[in-house]
C-alpha cells in the first residue's frame, strides 16, 4: 500500500503525546506560590538533605513567579501539590476545583499592608479613601471594608516595590519576611505593618493537593508531609546551607544576605511553629476550628455561597502525622 | 443584492451553530466549569455579576470615549503637519511607526511608574494604542490626492490653505475613517489593559481589565466570559458609531458605499 497521506500527522501526534508522557509516573510535582525563597525552606532542605527519597518519593519542585497560577496547574493535575494561601484554595474549591488543603506552611499568611514609618495612618478604620497596591483577588480588602465601613482603591499588585520606595504615602500588600529586605535595600527606611490578623481575618499559608491523586495515594502523601515537616524542623533549627545552595540554583537573584534575613524573619515572628503557643508539634498542622471561622468570614462577605462548603470539604489531616 | 433577511439570519444561524457545539464539547469532554463553562454558565454569570460588569463596563467605557477622540483630534493635526513637509515626514514617521510596534503591555507599567495609576493614565494609554493608526492612515490619505487635482487647485490660484481644507482633507476622508475603524477596535482594549494594570484607582469598582484580574485569580471562568462578552459589546458599539459616520460622511459620493448596479 503506497504511503498514507495521514501517517506522517499520526506520527507527529504520537511524538507530541510522547514528549509529553516524559514525566515520570511517581513523580510528585510541587508547585511553588512564587520564586524559590525561604518561605519554601521546607520543600528545598527536605529535597537537599534527602528526606523526600529516603520516603521513595521522587519530588521535583517547579518555582512560580508573579502570575503563578498554583490552584489552576494543581487544579488541572499538572502538579500534584502547591503552596497557596487557605483563603483563595477555599475559593477555588467553591468553583469545584478539585483540591484540598493538606497542611500548613505557616500558620498565619505573612500578608500585611506595608506603609513608610512617617505615614500617619496607624489604624484599619484610617485606609478610608486611599489608594493600596494590592493582589485584587486579596480577601482581605473585602473583609477591611466590611468590617470598619470604609472604602479604598486598589492598584493591582505589581511585585516592586519601587513604587513604595519612591512614595511616601504608598501602602502596599507585602510579605513581611520578604520585600522590607528590598525596601532597605532600596534606600527607604524599615516600613510598619497593619498586619491582617490583628483585624480578625487569619488566614494559613497552605499546601493544597490534587484531591482524586492524594486519595488515590494516601500513603504517598502522608509520607510526603511527614518528609516535609522534617525538612521544615531542620531548616529553622539547623543548618540551612542545602536549602539555600538549591534556592540559589533555582533563583540567581538570592544573595544569602537575603536568603538569612527572611529565614531569620520567618524564625522570630514564628510564622511556621504558631506565633501564639507554638511548637514543633504544630508545624504543618491546619485547624478544622480556623477553616470553619474562615468560611464564616467568606460566607458573610458574600463572596462565598452560603453553605456552599462544609469544613471537610476544604481540608483534611488525614495526611498528617 | 441579498435578501434583507438573508443579511440577519445567516450570522444568527452560524452563531447558533457554534453555541451548540460549544455546548456539545463541554458535555462530550466533560469539562470542569473552571476550564470550558458552558453557554449557560456564561449566561449565570452574566447575571450574577450584572451589577459589578456594568459598572467595569461604565467605567472602561469613559476611559475609552476621552481618549478615543483624544486621539482623533491630536492625530487629525499632527497629520496634516507631517502632510505639508516630506523632510518632517521622512524625519519623523519611521519613530512613529517604532512608537506603534512597542507593545502596549511593556509601556503600561512604566507610564504607571511615572504618572501614577489613576485616569489619567488610563486615558493616556487609550490615546497611544488609537493613536498611531490614525496619523498613519490620515497622513497617507492627505499625500495621497490626485495629483491632476492639486494641479488644477494650484492653476486657479488656490492658496495652501484652501488647498489643505478643499481638496486634502475631503479626498483624505475615506483614508481617514479606515484608520478610524481599526482605532475604533483598538481603543477599547487600550483601555482595559490600562485598568488591568491600574486597577480600581481610577474610581469605584475599577474597568473591565480589573474585573478580569479578580475573576481569573478567583477561578471564576464563566465570569471571564461573561467579561470578554462585555468588551465585545463595548467594541461592537463604538465600531457602530464610527461606520455610522463613515456613512454619513462618504455615502454620497464614495465608490465604497455605491450601490452595485444590476
Amino acid at each position: 500500500m503506497k504511503n498514507h497521506w495521514l501517517s506522517p500527522f499520526l506520527l507527529a501526534t504520537l511524538l507530541i503525546a510522547a514528549a509529553g508522557c516524559s514525566r515520570k509516573a511517581n513523580t510528585i510535582v510541587v508547585q511553588l506560590d512564587w520564586v524559590a525563597e525561604p518561605e519554601h525552606g521546607g520543600f528545598y532542605q527536605a529535597l537537599a538533605k534527602g528526606y523526600f527519597k529516603a520516603a521513595g518519593l521522587d519530588v521535583a519542585i517547579v518555582p512560580g513567579g508573579p502570575n503563578g497560577n498554583v490552584l489552576q496547574k494543581v487544579a488541572s493535575a499538572k502538579a500534584e501539590i502547591g503552596q497557596s494561601d487557605s483563603t483563595n484554595a477555599i475559593l477555588a474549591i467553591a468553583q469545584s476545583a478539585p483540591v484540598i488543603n493538606i497542611g500548613a506552611v505557616f500558620q498565619n499568611d505573612p500578608s500585611v499592608l506595608m506603609l513608610h514609618a512617617e505615614n500617619p495612618i496607624t489604624r484599619f478604620e484610617q485606609l478610608n479613601g486611599a489608594t493600596i497596591m494590592a493582589r485584587p483577588e486579596w480577601a482581605f480588602l473585602p473583609y477591611l471594608r466590611k468590617k470598619y465601613g470604609i472604602d479604598f482603591k486598589i492598584v493591582p499588585q505589581n511585585f516592586s516595590v519601587a513604587n513604595f520606595i519612591v512614595d511616601k504615602n504608598f501602602i502596599q500588600q507585602g510579605y513581611y519576611i520578604a520585600e522590607p529586605y528590598h525596601i532597605t535595600k532600596g534606600g527607604a527606611r524599615e516600613p510598619k505593618y497593619l498586619y491582617a490578623w490583628d483585624a480578625g481575618f487569619d488566614a494559613y499559608t497552605v499546601l493544597i493537593a490534587n484531591q482524586p491523586w492524594a486519595a488515590a495515594h494516601a500513603s504517598q502523601v502522608r509520607a510526603f508531609m511527614q518528609a516535609y515537616i522534617h525538612g521544615w524542623q531542620d531548616y529553622l533549627e539547623g543548618d540551612p546551607t542545602p536549602a539555600h545552595e538549591l534556592m540559589k540554583k533555582a533563583n540567581p537573584n538570592n544573595t544569602d544576605e537575603f536568603l538569612a534575613y527572611s529565614r531569620a524573619k520567618i524564625i522570630a515572628e514564628k510564622l511556621v511553629v504558631g506565633r501564639q503557643n507554638g511548637s514543633v508539634a504544630q508545624i504543618g498542622r491546619i485547624s478544622p476550628a480556623r477553616f470553619q471561622t474562615q468560611l464564616n468570614q467568606l460566607e458573610e462577605l458574600g463572596i462565598l455561597e452560603k453553605n456552599r462548603l462544609k469544613v471537610e470539604q476544604v481540608m483534611t489531616t488525614a495526611y498528617l502525622p | 443584492m441579498k435578501a434583507r433577511w438573508q443579511i440577519f439570519l445567516l450570522p444568527i444561524g452560524v452563531g447558533l451553530t457554534a453555541l451548540g457545539l460549544w455546548s456539545a464539547t463541554c458535555h462530550v469532554f466533560s469539562l470542569p466549569i473552571y476550564i470550558l463553562p458552558t453557554p449557560l454558565d456564561v449566561v449565570r454569570a452574566i447575571f450574577s455579576e450584572r451589577e459589578a460588569l456594568l459598572e467595569a463596563g461604565r467605567n472602561t467605557a469613559i476611559v475609552t470615549l476621552i481618549g478615543f477622540p483624544l486621539a482623533v483630534v491630536v492625530s487629525a493635526g499632527l497629520s496634516v503637519l507631517l502632510s505639508l513637509s516630506p523632510t518632517i515626514r521622512t524625519s519623523v514617521f519611521p519613530y512613529l511607526m517604532a512608537l506603534q510596534m512597542t507593545p502596549i503591555i511593556v509601556v503600561t507599567p512604566i507610564l504607571l511608574l511615572w504618572f501614577g495609576s489613576g485616569l489619567a493614565s488610563t486615558v493616556l494609554i487609550t490615546f497611544l494604542v488609537s493613536f498611531f493608526p490614525l496619523v498613519v492612515n490620515t497622513t497617507q490619505g492627505l499625500i495621497s490626492t490626485d495629483a491632476h487635482l492639486v494641479e488644477l487647485f494650484r492653476m486657479s490660484r488656490a492658496t495652501r490653505w484652501q488647498e489643505i481644507v478643499l481638496l486634502r482633507v475631503p479626498a483624505a476622508l475615506p483614508y481617514f475613517f479606515t484608520g478610524l475603524r481599526i482605532s475604533a477596535i483598538l481603543a477599547p482594549i487600550g483601555a482595559v489593559v490600562g485598568d488591568f494594570f491600574a486597577g480600581s484607582s481610577s474610581g469605584g469598582i475599577g474597568g473591565l481589565g480589573f474585573r478580569t484580574v479578580i475573576y481569573s485569580a478567583q477561578l471564576k471562568t464563566p465570569a471571564l466570559f461573561a467579561t470578554a462578552g462585555v468588551c465585545c459589546v463595548l467594541g461592537f458599539a463604538l465600531v457602530s458609531i464610527v461606520y455610522f459616520l463613515s456613512w454619513l460622511c462618504l455615502h454620497q459620493w464614495h465608490d465604497s458605499f455605491a450601490q452595485r448596479d444590476r
